[in-house]
């Protein structure tokens, strides 16, 4: 165990469940819990994470546990993989801490009707394509310089805005999240240096873990729910991993320094600076949340409009309209947000703001926030894991609902700092090492690529039968990697 | 105590400790620190002044606003502060004035998109015979 390693208590439930009591310190308010198997929760006591779970369970107005899903690493304030709900009603907490930084990073999947058999020999043509039409890298800036005033409208209107504007087709909001849209988004409460570092960049990946990939399904778990969902075996799909680019990044920066001194202005104590936070219905509150859904719809602008860009690139590589390539979106989900949803607590329905850092909602069959094309499957997760195992596509169930407040799982959760990753391939050719497993890479930095090399995650593999056996999300395909671009 | 800063490892973002006889000192190698956590850069152009000033009475918040305000300057306006006169950090503000320039697009390297400098374990604080300041940048 390393220096970093956490010391305090873990009770196992069960083959998937570890409880941090809440006798552990004694402003828990509730209990926490760590989904993980065995071989998980040994790479999960080697950091503070679990301190971190237990750290969140003081939050006031916390409802039910802390919780954190398998892929769950040290991150600040809440850990990555955290899950925590309050109640407003009861003087629950908003914490931008629990969203982070990139508001509503988020994942979303294209599939095609291209066989990869038919199309073997043209990845490395495919990918190129994306290369070079999908801005990539640390600082790069999208297709277009936005106005102030139309940069609000975009942060008021989400994905549906961006379609409007020719960079999609109508049916993608369709399977977008929140529609690609929250309502309450407050423009009017984003800086100026927010609006400045999101000027130029709708419509670029970014960097660090950042991605487009290419894959091609290789295992339906489930059937019913692949068919539902358009995903069949051997089809190729594509990957789209980004979030709220600079603009989110201010926005929360600027909330974090705006709520500094409210937690002491409430009365509330916090184990950790990060954690600052506002009872949801406060003024301080409100400011955050509105800032923050303009930040989300941003952040779903851009991966429309890089969809857009995939589908162009595509188009143009293989000859034929995008349509004919059958290029619809299957979902998009957002791993970093905090919206107010309903949940039964203790046989009443309750509205409560459910922070997911590092996690994804996982609505079950009949949910009605669930696409009607999906609604008698339930929502497609998308969890992708490094760049040379494999992702998979889950779906939500009713279990989700009853322990996990409708979350799952959103990757498969950083084990390597960057530093060790970079020391590990020093001497070595990532991207040749990655082209004989047979994924083709593109990267602006080499030392971009070797801190995401596959060694640097878990194995996704386990962290999705956790939630699998959980009954949280089953598994329904597993896709594996062909091509990818990092920024 | 010379002054000084390395980085140290955090699971999925970098950390920067920074080393000085006295606070004020610790101003310049945190820049320092902040930079090497986004790249490599060269500077060019004319020479532009930015006067760095936050008041309050919490050190480690004051070099948190500092910190900030130079990752604008690089994020933004692509600058970087080429020499930093530190004028005063202590419990009641900061003061400092920096001279920054353009950095050069073909030679310097970015390597990591600094998203911001958090409040996780961020800290200003006495350390053997001077100061060290902590804080940890999400990549």
């Amino acid at each position: 165990m390393g220096q970093n390693a956490y010391h305090g208590p873990l009770e196992q439930l069960d083959a998937c469940r570890w409880r941090i009591p809440r006798s552990y310190k004694p402003q828990m308010r509730v209990d926490g819990i760590i989904y993980a198997n065995q071989t998980l929760i040994e790479q999960i006591r080697s950091d503070q994470s679990p301190e971190q779970v237990a750290n969140v369970a003081t939050l006031p107005g916390i409802v039910g546990a802390s919780l954190a899903m398998p892929d769950i690493h040290w991150g600040y304030g809440f850990s990555i993989g955290g899950v925590a709900a309050t109640d407003p009603a009861e003087g629950g907490v908003i914490s931008p801490g629990g969203v982070g930084y990139d508001i509503n990073c988020g994942v979303r999947m294209i599939r095609t009707n291209i066989d990869h058999a038919d199309v073997r020999e043209r990845i490395g043509e495919l990918i190129d394509a994306l290369f070079r039409t999908v801005p990539c890298g640390v600082g790069v800036g999208g297709p277009i310089r936005m106005k102030r005033g139309e940069l609000a409208t975009l942060m008021e209107c989400g994905a549906p805005h961006v379609v409007e504007l020719g960079f999609g087709w109508h049916g993608d909001t369709e399977v977008t999240e929140a529609n690609g849209c929250l309502t309450g988004a407050k423009p009017e409460y984003v800086s100026d240096h927010a609006f400045n570092r999101g000027a130029d960049q709708c419509g670029s990946l970014g960097a660090g873990n950042h991605f487009l990939e290419i894959q091609v399904v290789d295992k339906i778990h489930d059937a019913k729910a692949a068919a539902a969902f358009g995903i069949a075996l051997g089809q190729l799909a594509v990957m789209i991993h980004s979030g709220s680019r600079g603009l989110g990044y201010q926005v929360c920066d600027d909330a974090l320094r705006m709520l500094r001194d409210v937690p002491k202005k409430y009365g509330i104590e916090l184990p950790d600076r990060q954690l600052v936070c506002a009872p949801v219905h406060s003024d301080e509150g409100q400011r955050y949340l509105g800032g923050m859904r303009a930040a989300a719809n941003y952040a779903w602008a851009n991966r429309q409009m890089m969809t857009h860009m995939v589908r162009e690139a595509f188009a143009e590589v293989l000859e034929t309209p995008a349509e004919k390539l059958g290029m619809h979106l299957v979902y998009d989900v957002a791993h970093n947000i905090a919206k107010l949803e309903t949940f039964d607590v203790d046989g009443q329905p309750r509205k409560l703001c459910v922070h997911r850092k590092g996690a994804t909602r996982a609505y079950p069959a009949g949910h009605p926030e669930v696409p009607r094309a999906y609604r008698h499957v339930g929502q497609p997760v998308l969890v992708p894991g490094d760049m040379a195992r494999a992702s998979y596509v889950l779906v939500g169930q009713p279990a989700a609902m009853e322990t996990t407040f409708g979350s799952a799982c959103h990757g498969a959760g950083r084990v390597m700092s960057r530093k060790a990753a970079l020391s590990a391939t020093r001497g070595r050719r990532l991207d040749q090492e990655l082209a004989e497993r047979g994924v083709i890479a593109r990267a602006r930095s080499r030392a971009g690529l070797a801190e995401e090399q596959p060694d640097a995650y878990k194995d996704v593999s386990q962290v999705v039968d956790v939630l699998h056996e959980a009954g949280v999300s089953t598994r329904v395909a597993r896709l594996r990697p062909l091509a990818v671009v990092k920024g | 105590m010379k002054t000084g800063f390395e980085l140290f490892e955090h699971t999925a973002d970098l950390g920067v400790r920074v080393w000085a006889p006295t606070p004020i000192e610790l101003l310049r190698p945190a820049c320092a620190g902040l930079y090497a956590c986004a790249g490599e850069f060269e500077a060019q152009g004319p020479e532009h002044p930015l006067a760095l000033g936050f008041d309050g009475d919490d050190p480690a918040y004051l070099l948190h606003d500092y910190l900030s305000e130079l990752l604008q300057t690089l994020v933004l306006d692509r600058r970087i502060a080429v020499t930093i006169e530190a004028l005063r950090f202590d419990d009641t503000g900061l003061r400092a004035r920096a001279i920054t320039r353009e950095i050069s697009p073909t030679a310097s390297a970015w390597q990591h998109e600094v998203k911001a400098v958090t409040y996780h374990q961020l800290a200003v604080r006495p350390a053997g015979n001077g100061f060290e300041a902590i804080f940890i940048v999400d990549i």
